[in-house]
């Protein structure tokens, strides 16, 4: 185990845990909660929770990635699609669904850049528009539900993951005492 | 959420006290220097809460979807009785889900700090916005798709059809989907995230559910500003006001409008 130096003259010390400054008059750090004068079996005990709480953080983290990496895979297949549709539509209609699939785009594309600091306000919102673009679809033309069903439950599944970890993550982060950036 | 913590005021400084120990924190400790007690921790079910939260907003937010495209897209329902319908069980809905969360929902029955003036200038700037959306969305229509695009074109042609437009375009949306929006889904949100993420997302989920591509650039900022009012005010009633002067100014540009071509 470390073993904890005392600054003489500030009465400072580095936490074993954070490397956070913390003053001898403390029992614990203020920070992480690290027992300063706990025995080696409590501060080892406080050492592997928080390694623990560190891996399923990291677990969390990588759902949400997947999450975010759905709303821009989703971007791009409605960009691409956009443009195929324009071809292949009627005169009338073509500005109409080339403004509407950049426009989807475009903000499948944000939210995957939002994930990054706010994953659970950006995994609802794009899970939303998802859910929404699905049931317009199955009221105009109802066989458009089964068409791609197992891809719609693979991104379905990313983003229902990716809300449960942006929730967990969050919980995580307030008990490391993690701020995330934004 | 509360943390349970109290503060010690002093004649100038306030001091946290530890949610364990009671004994004073060191500003900005996350724990306790005596107890080791985290400030900041959630309930051990929390996240449990939070999801089935999730659940609640996804479920009204996937009826309401089905409820509005049903009616809107397919032809047999374009009728006036299947409009009332559709209405009605939009109505069902707002109040049914609001209802069930009567705990949590039905202080935003009440009207904390009324203020006629701020309701004065709150409805001042819905009804100069509604005339400047109206005018750019009539704008766009005509620029991009050579068309124009009146809510009061279906009820013109009934008996009674402008009071029947102003009740089903200016009264029940303002009243029901501020009932479910801004009642029943911001309080949700609000116990699943921070007040900003939860307004931001009700904000886009009451835009996109008007599934109108071209209107998103409004209606987003339109639900963000109803999501603010609601959260700083504490009360349904000033977005409920805001709503029905920004809609009944767009109805009753469309019915002059009507009479003037006609």
């Amino acid at each position: 185990m470390e073993e904890l130096t005392i600054n003489p003259i500030q009465q400072t010390f580095g936490c074993p845990a954070c490397a956070t400054q913390a003053s001898a008059g403390e029992t614990f750090c203020t920070t992480c909660g690290y027992p300063f004068e706990g025995t080696e079996q409590e501060q080892r005990y406080f050492l592997s929770a928080r390694d623990l709480k560190t891996i399923d953080l990291e677990a969390a983290e990588k759902q949400i990635k997947r999450a975010s990496n759905a709303l821009f895979f989703i971007g791009g297949l409605t960009f691409v699609f956009g443009f195929v549709f324009y071809a292949m539509a009627a005169p009338s209609e073509k500005i109409a669904i080339l403004i509407t699939n950049v426009i989807l785009a475009a903000i499948y594309t944000a939210f995957g850049f939002w994930c990054k600091s706010k994953p659970l306000a950006a995994i609802i919102s794009g899970f939303s528009l998802y859910v929404l673009l699905i049931i317009i679809n199955a009221v105009l033309s109802p066989l458009t539900i089964v068409s791609g069903i197992v891809f719609k439950i693979i991104i379905i599944g990313f983003f229902i993951r990716g809300v449960k970890a942006a929730i967990e993550a969050d919980k995580l982060n307030k008990e490391l005492n993690v701020n995330r950036a934004g | 959420m509360s943390t349970g913590r109290d503060d010690l005021h002093t004649d100038e400084i306030v001091l946290s006290t530890c949610i364990g120990c009671g004994l004073p924190l060191t500003t900005g400790s996350k724990f306790c220097g005596h107890c080791g007690q985290g400030q900041n921790i959630e309930d051990p079910g929390q996240s449990e809460r939070k999801w089935q939260s999730v659940r609640q907003v996804f479920i009204f937010f996937i009826i309401c979807s089905i409820i509005c495209c049903v009616f809107s897209f397919v032809d047999y329902f374009q009728t006036l009785t299947w409009s009332i319908v559709a209405d009605g069980l939009f109505a069902s809905l707002s109040v049914t889900f609001f209802v069930l969360n009567w705990h949590r929902c039905r202080s935003l029955l009440l009207w904390p700090n009324f203020s006629w003036k701020r309701l004065l200038v709150y409805c001042s700037i819905a009804i100069a916005c509604s005339f400047l959306v109206g005018f750019m969305v009539d704008w766009l229509n005509k620029s991009l798709f050579s068309k124009t695009f009146s809510y009061y074109y279906f009820y013109s042609r009934y008996r009674y059809g402008k009071e029947m437009a102003i009740f089903f375009i200016a009264v029940m949306p303002a009243l029901f989907e501020e009932l479910g929006f801004r009642g029943f889904l911001v309080t949700k949100l609000l116990d699943i995230t921070e007040e900003k993420q939860a307004i931001l997302i009700s904000g886009f989920l009451f835009a996109i559910m008007h599934r109108s591509m071209l209107s998103l650039f409004w209606l987003i900022p339109f639900g963000i500003w109803l999501g603010y009012i609601r959260v700083k005010q504490n009360t349904i009633w000033y977005g409920l006001c805001i709503h029905f002067c920004f809609n009944f100014t767009a109805c009753v540009v469309e019915i002059l409008q009507s009479a003037h071509y006609r």
